[in-house]
């Protein structure tokens, strides 16, 4: 998966608006989306909240995790603990980007909140190639790595799961079976 | 009277399968496990010799468990820098995981860039641009 199509996914994650414009309830294949009044909290998926701010119709909300203080102490939390911390969101880093991108106006300290997301992401990150030598050095069937995100696994997975499958050749040309036919060629 | 219909060969046992061919197309893609002898007439007694025997057999796998972290590291915080003096002693296979890991890593801080969203000319096409009128008078 490209970065890209991570990103198309999280743009479906809920995130609340003010719309500064009336509409009625709008019926879309995915659901339904509004009514809208000026003023008025609504939520509505990041995709169009991203367009309505875009064209000057709304203001958005930060998410509730989206503040220094709460984001200070995950990040502690996160290099404090040996295994991965449930994130607020599964698409943090996809989430971040967007409203801090587009909609920086209306998040406070938006310079301190990319750091502290930017650290927190530098330290799972780490913590996956952590994992990922002693999955390899101890040579392991399986493992098991809770809380990841798409992003993180789709960044850090393809290298991880290339090596895996070399050692397994690798391990397994050291017993040559009866059940290996060879063939004239 | 030239045929109106040519049989298009597979190229499976080449290089690429070939798209119009109708033996590729009906191809299945299971992998087979194949074991490969190859004889090397003689040689046996010299081999034999030279064996360390049942407890060197894991050296190799052993060897790639302790490049494995390097691999990792290097090729995940190399961002845009000239990467030769990082894969000058990694054989192939190695290389091949290398740039998996900068393949996912530009990727990801192209992305974080924002060029994910950004319209930019191919290579090819800034190429014809630099083609002076002085080339096409010849």
């Amino acid at each position: 998966m490209d970065a890209a199509e991570v990103e198309f996914l999280a743009e479906k994650e809920l995130v609340t608006i003010i719309p500064n414009f009336s509409l009625d309830k709008i019926y879309l294949i995915g659901g339904d989306l509004g009514p809208f009044n000026p003023g008025l909290p609504v939520q509505v998926p990041l995709w169009l909240a991203v367009n309505l701010k875009q064209r000057q119709k709304c203001r958005l909300l930060p998410p509730e995790w989206m503040d220094v203080e709460k984001l200070e102490k995950m990040r502690d939390h996160e290099r404090k603990e040996g295994t991965f911390t449930p994130m607020p969101s599964p698409y943090y880093m996809e989430l971040t980007k967007l409203l801090l991108n587009h909609a920086s106006d209306n998040i406070p300290q938006a310079d301190e909140i990319r750091t502290l997301i930017k650290d927190v992401w530098d330290t799972r990150i780490a913590k996956f190639r952590v994992s990922a030598d002693s999955f390899v050095r101890q040579q392991e069937a399986h493992a098991k790595l809770d809380n990841l995100t798409l992003m993180e696994i789709n960044t850090s997975g393809a290298f991880l799961t290339q090596a895996l499958n070399h050692m397994y050749k690798l391990r397994t040309n050291l017993q040559p079976s009866d059940s290996t036919q060879s063939q004239d060629f | 009277m030239s045929e109106a219909y040519f049989r298009v060969e597979s190229g499976a046992l080449g290089p690429q399968e070939n798209f119009l061919s109708l033996d590729d197309i009906l191809m299945s893609h299971e992998k087979l496990s194949v074991r490969t002898e190859i004889p090397m007439p003689r040689l046996g007694a010299f081999f034999l010799d030279r064996s360390g025997g049942a407890e060197t057999d894991n050296a190799i796998p052993e060897t790639f468990v302790g490049r494995f972290r390097r691999i990792m590291d290097s090729s995940q915080n190399a961002y845009n820098e000239d990467t030769s003096a990082l894969v000058a002693r990694l054989d192939e296979m190695e290389r091949g995981l290398f740039q998996t890991g900068q393949k996912g890593l530009n990727d990801f801080q192209c992305w974080e860039k924002g060029q994910a969203s950004q319209l930019t000319a191919s290579n090819l096409v800034q190429n014809y641009a630099k083609r002076k009128f002085t080339d096409m008078e010849d």
